[in-house]
C-alpha cells in the first residue's frame, strides 16, 4: 500500500487497517487449529502449539504496535487503497471473479472452451477492445493447452459438454 | 573400485551417442520446468511405460536430461515473471525478478542457465569422482540431523524478516501454521482441516506456491503497462547479444560461489526428503551471508540468482547417489529411477560398483553430455525468451491468471486446487500490500511439514527427550552454524552502523 506506509511522516496519516487483515487471518487460523486439535495427543498437535503460540504473540505484538500508532494520530483505521474504488481495484475484482467462475464452470464447460471464453472476458476487462485480437488471442492459447496439455502431456483436465468435440485431442 | 580412463572416455563417447533421446529429454524437462504444477517426478511417472520399454541405458538418459533441465525451466517464469515453475526456483525470484525490472531479464536468464549448467557440471564431476565416499553421507544424517538441516532453511525467514523483522516473522509463521494443517505425520489424525476432505494430505504446495507468488504477483502487475520500469524499457527493447555476454562475464566473475553453493546442492540432494528447494535456500542464504555487500541481495544481485540455480542442480548430481550405493531413494525421482533399473534386473547397493560400474558411470556420464548441450542449445535462447516481458501487462496479466489457474490443477488432479490457489492469491496479494514477505510465508509452507517430520521422528527416539537434538556431533556442529548464521548479519550490521556512525562524527568533526 503505497500511500500507507505506516513511516511516512508528512501528508495525511496513513490509513494502517489493512495492516491487520494478515495478523488477523493467522490468529483466526491459529486458534481454529488449537481448538481443532483439543481432543488429540500431545504429539500430534505439539508442533501445531508451539508454532501457534508464537505467532499469537507476534500477532498481538503486531496489533498493539499498529493500535498504539493509531491512537498517537500516526494512522487511521481505513483501509487505504486495498478497497479504494479506483480502475485497478475494479480491474482486480472482475478478474478474480472471473477466475472464479471459471472454475466453478469448469466441469460443465470444460478447460478449452472456458479458458477460451475467461481469456476473452479477462483481456476485455483489461481495457483491449479489438475482437480480432481478442479471440486470436484466446483460441490460440486455448488451443495451445489442448495440445500440449491435454493430448500431449495426458492432464485429466475436465472437459466437460463439449468433450466429444476435441475428442481428436485425447478426449 | 578402480576406473580406467579408458572406461570413462567409452561410456562419455556412449552417452554422447544418446543425444536423440537426450535433447528430446531437454526440450521436454524446459517445458515441465516453466509449468507450474508439472513436476519431473509427475511426467517420468507419465513416461514410465516408455523408459522401462527403453534398453536400461537409453531410459536413464532421457529421465536424467528431463530430470536436469526441469530444475532449469523452473528458472526461467521466476526470473521473468516472479513465478517459480518448481519448488527449487522460489529462492531466485528474490533477485532474478528485481533484475527483470530493470531491464537486465536477459542477463538474468543468462547467469539462470550458465549457473545451473555449470553447477551441474561441477557436481557431476564431483559425484563421479568421490561416488562412493558421497554415498556413506547419507548414513549419518538421521532424523536429528535432518531437523538441524531444516532449521537451517527456516533461519531464512529471520534473514528475509531483517527489512521489517515483526511483519517477516508472521509471515514466515503463518506460513508454518498453514504448514501443519492435514493429518499428522506419525498418528494420521486429522488437524485444523476445516472438514475438508481435500487438506486431509495437508496444503498442497503448487497452489499455495502459485497462489502467494503468481496470481498476487499478476494482480500487483496489472498497475503497470509492461513488467519492466518505464525508465528501464529503453534498455529492456534494446537488449543484444552484447547482453548475453555480459551474463557470462557475471557469471565467471562468481565462479567460485557456483562451485561452493552446487555443493551445498550435491549434499542437500544426497538427504532424504530434503530436496531442491531446501537447497536453493540454503544456498542463497549462505551466499548472502558470506557476502561482503549482502545489502544488494533482493535488489537484483547477480549472485542471488547464481546460488540457487546452481544449488538446485547441484541436488540432480545428489539424488542419485544413495540410489546407486545403498539402493534406497531419497525421493521421488530417485524412486521412479530405482523401479527402472530393477525391472531391468540390476541389483542397487554397494556390489553395482563391482558388477555394473560402467552403468553408473554411464547414467552419471549422460548428466555430463545433458549439462553440456544445455550450456550449448540453451544460452543462445535467452535473447529472444526475456523479449516476453515486454508484452503488455493487459495481455500478460490475464494470460497468466487462466494459465496458472489451470496449472494448480496439475499436481493432484483436484478442481479443489485451483480454488485454492485463488484463495491464495487473494492472501498473497494482501500480504504484498501490507508488506508481510509472501517468501517467507512459503519457506513456512513448504519446510513446515518437512520440520514437524523429522522433528517427531527424532522425538520417538528421544522417547520426547529434547535434548537429543543435541545428542550427536554432526548436530551440534550443524547446530553451531545456525548460530552463527542468525548471529552474523547481526553482527555485521552493527559493525556496519558503527562505521558509519564514525565516518559522520568524523565528517562533523
Amino acid at each position: 500500500m503505497s500511500n500507507a506506509n505506516p513511516e511516512a511522516g508528512r501528508g495525511p496519516p496513513p490509513a494502517l487497517g489493512a495492516y491487520f487483515i494478515i495478523p488477523l487471518l493467522a490468529c483466526g487460523l491459529t486458534i481454529y487449529y488449537l481448538i481443532s486439535t483439543v481432543g488429540l495427543i500431545w504429539e500430534a498437535k505439539s508442533t501445531g502449539i508451539v508454532i501457534g503460540v508464537i505467532l499469537l504473540a507476534l500477532c498481538g505484538a503486531q496489533i498493539i504496535r499498529l493500535g498504539l500508532k493509531i491512537a498517537r494520530g500516526e494512522g487511521t483505521l481505513g483501509l487505504g487503497d486495498l478497497v479504494e474504488n479506483n480502475l485497478f481495484n475494479r480491474q482486480r475484482l472482475a478478474l478474480l471473479v472471473l477466475s472464479a467462475l471459471f472454475i466453478a464452470a469448469l466441469p460443465l464447460v470444460g478447460t478449452t472452451v472456458g479458458l477460451f471464453l475467461v481469456i476473452v472476458a479477462s483481456i476485455w476487462v483489461m481495457g483491449v477492445r479489438n475482437w480480432r485480437v481478442l479471440v486470436t488471442t484466446a483460441a490460440v492459447t486455448a488451443a495451445t493447452v489442448h495440445l500440449l496439455l491435454i493430448y500431449l502431456l495426458g492432464s485429466q483436465l475436465p472437459q466437460g459438454v463439449f468433450k466429444n468435440l476435441f475428442s481428436f485431442g485425447g478426449g | 573400485m578402480e576406473v580406467s580412463n579408458a572406461l570413462l572416455f567409452e561410456v562419455f563417447l556412449r552417452s554422447l551417442g544418446l543425444w536423440w533421446v537426450i535433447i528430446p529429454g531437454m526440450l521436454l524437462g524446459i517445458i515441465v520446468g516453466i509449468l507450474p504444477g508439472f513436476s519431473a517426478q509427475n511426467t517420468l511417472i507419465i513416461l514410465l511405460p516408455l523408459t522401462l520399454y527403453l534398453p536400461v541405458e537409453t531410459g536413464m538418459a532421457f529421465m536424467i536430461s528431463l530430470y536436469c533441465t526441469t530444475q532449469l525451466g523452473g528458472g526461467i517464469p521466476a526470473i521473468l515473471f516472479n513465478m517459480p515453475g518448481e519448488g527449487g526456483a522460489v529462492a531466485t525470484t528474490l533477485d532474478g525478478y528485481p533484475m527483470t525490472k530493470k531491464g537486465q531479464a536477459q542477463q538474468a536468464l543468462v547467469l539462470c542457465f550458465a549457473a545451473s549448467a555449470f553447477g551441474g557440471l561441477v557436481t557431476t564431476i564431483a559425484t563421479m569422482a568421490m561416488l562412493p565416499a558421497l554415498a556413506q553421507l547419507g548414513l549419518y544424517f538421521k532424523s536429528v540431523e535432518m531437523v538441524v538441516v531444516i532449521v537451517f532453511g527456516l533461519t531464512l525467514i529471520a534473514a528475509i524478516a531483517a527489512k521489517d523483522l515483526l511483519n517477516g516473522l508472521i509471515a514466515g509463521f503463518a506460513g508454518l501454521m498453514i504448514g501443519t494443517i492435514g493429518v499428522d505425520p506419525v498418528f494420521g489424525t486429522p488437524r485444523a482441516t476445516f472438514g475438508m476432505l481435500e487438506l486431509y494430505d495437508g496444503v498442497p504446495l503448487i497452489p499455495t506456491l502459485i497462489g502467494l507468488f503468481a496470481i498476487s504477483e499478476a494482480f500487483v502487475m496489472l498497475e503497470e503497462e509492461t513488467i519492466v520500469r518505464k525508465e528501464d524499457l529503453d534498455k529492456a527493447k534494446n537488449a543484444r547479444w552484447a547482453d548475453t555476454l555480459e551474463g557470462l562475464r557475471m557469471n565467471a566473475k562468481y565462479w567460485w560461489q557456483t562451485i561452493w553453493t552446487s555443493l551445498i546442492g550435491l549434499i542437500i540432494g544426497i538427504l532424504p526428503g530434503a530436496g531442491a528447494t531446501v537447497a536453493a535456500f540454503l544456498a542463497y542464504h549462505y551466499s548472502k551471508l558470506m557476502s561482503k555487500t549482502p545489502e544488494l541481495y533482493g535488489t537484483g544481485h547477480p549472485p542471488g540468482v547464481i546460488a540457487p540455480e546452481s544449488a538446485n542442480n547441484g541436488v540432480t548430481s545428489g539424488t542419485l547417489v544413495p540410489v546407486f550405493a545403498l539402493g534406497i531413494p531419497g525421493g521421488t525421482t530417485g524412486a521412479i529411477m530405482t523401479i527402472v533399473l530393477t525391472y531391468h534386473g540390476i541389483v542397487l547397493g554397494p556390489r553395482l560398483f563391482i558388477e555394473h560400474a560402467d552403468l553408473v558411470y554411464a547414467v552419471y556420464m549422460q548428466m555430463l553430455v545433458c549439462y553440456l548441450l544445455m550450456a550449448l542449445m540453451i544460452l543462445p535462447l535467452a535473447r529472444y525468451m526475456s523479449r516476453i516481458v515486454l508484452v503488455p501487462t493487459r495481455f500478460l496479466v490475464p494470460l497468466i491468471l487462466s494459465l496458472v489457474t489451470i496449472a494448480a490443477f496439475s499436481e493432484r488432479q483436484y478442481v479443489f486446487d485451483m480454488g485454492l490457489a485463488l484463495f491464495f492469491g487473494v492472501v498473497g496479494y494482501i500480504a504484498r500490500k501490507t508488506r508481510y514477505e509472501v517468501t517467507a510465508m512459503l519457506i513456512g509452507v513448504l519446510m513446515g511439514p518437512l520440520f514437524e517430520q523429522y522433528f517427531l521422528r527424532a522425538m520417538r527416539v528421544g522417547q520426547g527427550d529434547l535434548t537429543i537434538l543435541f545428542s550427536s556431533t554432526l548436530a551440534n556442529v550443524l547446530w553451531l552454524m545456525v548460530v552463527l548464521a542468525l548471529v552474523v548479519p547481526y553482527w555485521r550490521s552493527r559493525r556496519q552502523q558503527g562505521v558509519l556512525a564514525q565516518a559522520a562524527q568524523a565528517g562533523n568533526e
